[in-house]
């Protein structure tokens, strides 16, 4: 029969030593992204975050002037416009995205039935949680890559056909983009991703969890939850109102903040930094607490 | 290449959905057959270490699974009763992704992909995307990835659903092809396949065994319990309550009732030959619907 007539090279290959480690991270992470490069899904899902943010900020930046004929205060393309741009006005909206990218890292082979298959194969929980969790971090960080590169072609556009839009600086860009955006988004994913990892049974109403909780720190304020809390513990804010607060709080009362300057980011490096680390941690907490689709196989 | 259940049970919450079982298996195919609810996938899955036992232990080569699934898993070839695949993945890719999660290496996993794609018919399709398979194609599918490894302990529940005759008589050929040098456990409630292939019979009940044994034995244990009767509608109607009825028929001279009875149901009862489906009601005890 034709099925053992490559018998002993498959079974010799199996054996460790052989080629036949145990699958890798990296190898889970191929896949995972072969995969999805393969699916039209994402493909749409690039197109439609690029449209719409694109038209979001062409529809939210202001006019060219002000209604008295003067030019607007605080444009979107200066430095600190782009503050309020990337602070107030995307990393709401792209934090809402997230948790949906990322619940269902892997959660999303119990859904679709497929991880009865993979658990009986060689693959550890550490490799494929983990190469799935890279997978969804990379996905992340393409479209938050997307994100600035539409930003900054809006930023181009505005100046270049309304009235008042300084030229924009995308060193400036580029420094609020990572202290920012890129914390935040590592927080939100390894959080979504590590909650429907260890309860994925649950992940649909664990990502709605996770989308109130950052639509809260919106709707009740950070300076509300935060406020009370020593300087420090203020900049582990990770929406980055009070970053942006701050900008604005350098001004006299009543006068309007100087728009061709940031405020001091330094202090606020090293708690976003803690951010990130949170997020890894998070994930490494989802790593050893994987039970290989146990409660879902029972 | 000896796989050993000792007095393994699982429990989910108060109910038990296998009691006590042991068994020892050694190169062959094992029929594991019984009523829905009887714990043959969740066995079925202790095997393949996808859930560990509440009691008891399951070894493989003599090494318990719950210290070292990694040895089995490296020999395991397992085709769950319901399984998904990447609707956005072609079958030939599927199969390579899972090969790779098997440890094949990339030239190696190409090669045994073309020969068991070639192997379960879907040459002309493999390279079609898996979400417009039909269901049948997508259960051979999953037939190829769980030969991938070329298991020594291949794990199989209801692995012809949803394959027309040919394609399971032919599935079933190919699994009796293997049984030489390897451990085959086939579930599926279709006797037929299992009388066909198995040269073991094992019969769960409720969580037990109710029979560990060849269809052959079964079939002889069955011998005078097997009873075929005409009568008219209206006794076949009181014979059908009183006993098991493995098969009726109706024609111009009435209704031919097949029943299962330790004694002559009806004076007008000859004893009929056994079939493995009269011995397997006879050993779940089970009320069968009209056939």
């Amino acid at each position: 029969m034709i099925a053992t007539s490559q018998t002993l090279e498959v079974r010799r290959a199996a054996t460790p030593g052989n080629g036949g480690d145990l699958p890798r991270t990296r190898d889970v992470l191929g896949w995972e992204l072969r995969r999805r490069v393969s699916s039209r899904r994402s493909w749409v899902l690039l197109a439609c975050v690029a449209l719409f943010f694109a038209v979001y900020l062409v529809l939210t930046a202001p006019l060219g002037i002000t209604p008295t004929g003067q030019p607007i205060p605080d444009p979107e393309t200066s430095p600190h416009g782009m503050l309020h741009e990337v602070v107030v006005v995307v990393l709401p909206l792209f934090g809402m995205l997230l948790p949906f990218l990322a619940a269902d890292g892997v959660a999303r082979d119990a859904r679709q039935r497929v991880h009865e298959l993979l658990m009986a194969t060689r693959v550890s929980s550490r490799a494929y949680v983990s190469g799935r969790y890279l997978a969804v971090l990379l996905l992340g960080l393409v479209l938050s890559v997307e994100l600035l590169v539409v930003i900054w072609a809006v930023d181009v556009m505005l100046h270049a056909t309304r009235s008042g839009y300084p030229a924009p600086q995308f060193g400036p860009l580029v420094t609020i983009w990572v202290l920012t955006v890129l914390p935040a988004m590592v927080l939100l994913l390894s959080l979504s991703f590590a909650l429907g990892t260890l309860w994925p049974r649950l992940s649909n109403l664990l990502k709605l969890a996770v989308l109130l909780g950052w639509i809260g720190l919106y709707v009740v304020g950070a300076e509300q939850i935060l406020g009370h809390l020593p300087g420090w513990a203020q900049r582990l804010d990770p929406t980055s109102y009070l970053l942006y607060a701050a900008g604005q709080s350098r001004a006299v009362p009543g006068a309007t903040p100087d728009p061709t300057r940031l405020p001091a980011l330094q202090p606020w490096v090293l708690p976003h930094v803690g951010l990130v680390v949170l997020g890894v941690a998070l994930a490494v907490a989802a790593v050893a607490g994987f039970r290989r689709f146990r409660d879902v196989l029972a | 290449m000896e796989l050993r259940i000792e007095g393994v049970g699982k429990a989910f919450g108060a109910h038990w959905a296998v009691r006590d079982v042991s068994l020892r298996c050694d190169p062959g195919m094992i029929g594991l057959v019984g009523p829905n609810g009887a714990g043959k996938t969740t066995l079925m899955r202790m095997i393949a270490a996808l859930i560990p036992p509440t009691r008891g232990r399951i070894l493989w080569g003599g090494q318990d699974l719950r210290r070292d699934a990694m040895a089995l898993r490296r020999v395991l070839g397992y085709l769950p009763q319901e399984f998904g695949v990447y609707p956005e993945l072609t079958g030939r890719r599927f199969l390579r992704y899972l090969a790779a999660m098997k440890s094949l290496p990339d030239d190696l996993a190409r090669r045994r992909v073309d020969e068991l794609v070639e192997l379960v018919n879907l040459e002309g399709d493999a390279d079609r995307r898996l979400g417009g398979y039909s269901g049948g194609m997508k259960q051979r599918i999953g037939i190829a990835q769980a030969l991938l490894n070329d298991p020594e302990l291949l794990i199989v529940d209801e692995p012809t659903a949803g394959l027309d005759p040919a394609e399971r008589i032919r599935f079933r050929t190919l699994l009796a092809s293997l049984t030489a040098d390897r451990i085959v456990i086939l579930s599926t409630h279709i006797i037929s396949d299992v009388e066909a292939v198995a040269g073991r019979l094992v019969i769960l009940r409720a969580g037990d065994i109710a029979a560990d044994s060849t269809p052959e034995a079964l079939i002889g244990d069955a011998v005078g319990r097997v009873w075929s009767v005409t009568a008219d509608a209206a006794t076949a109607i009181r014979l059908q309550e009183r006993g098991q009825v493995s098969a009726m028929v109706t024609d111009a001279r009435g209704v031919t009732l097949r029943l299962i009875s330790p004694d002559r149901p009806h004076e007008a009862a000859v004893p009929a030959e056994p079939t493995l489906e009269d011995a397997y009601l006879l050993a779940v005890g089970e009320r069968a619907g009209v056939a």
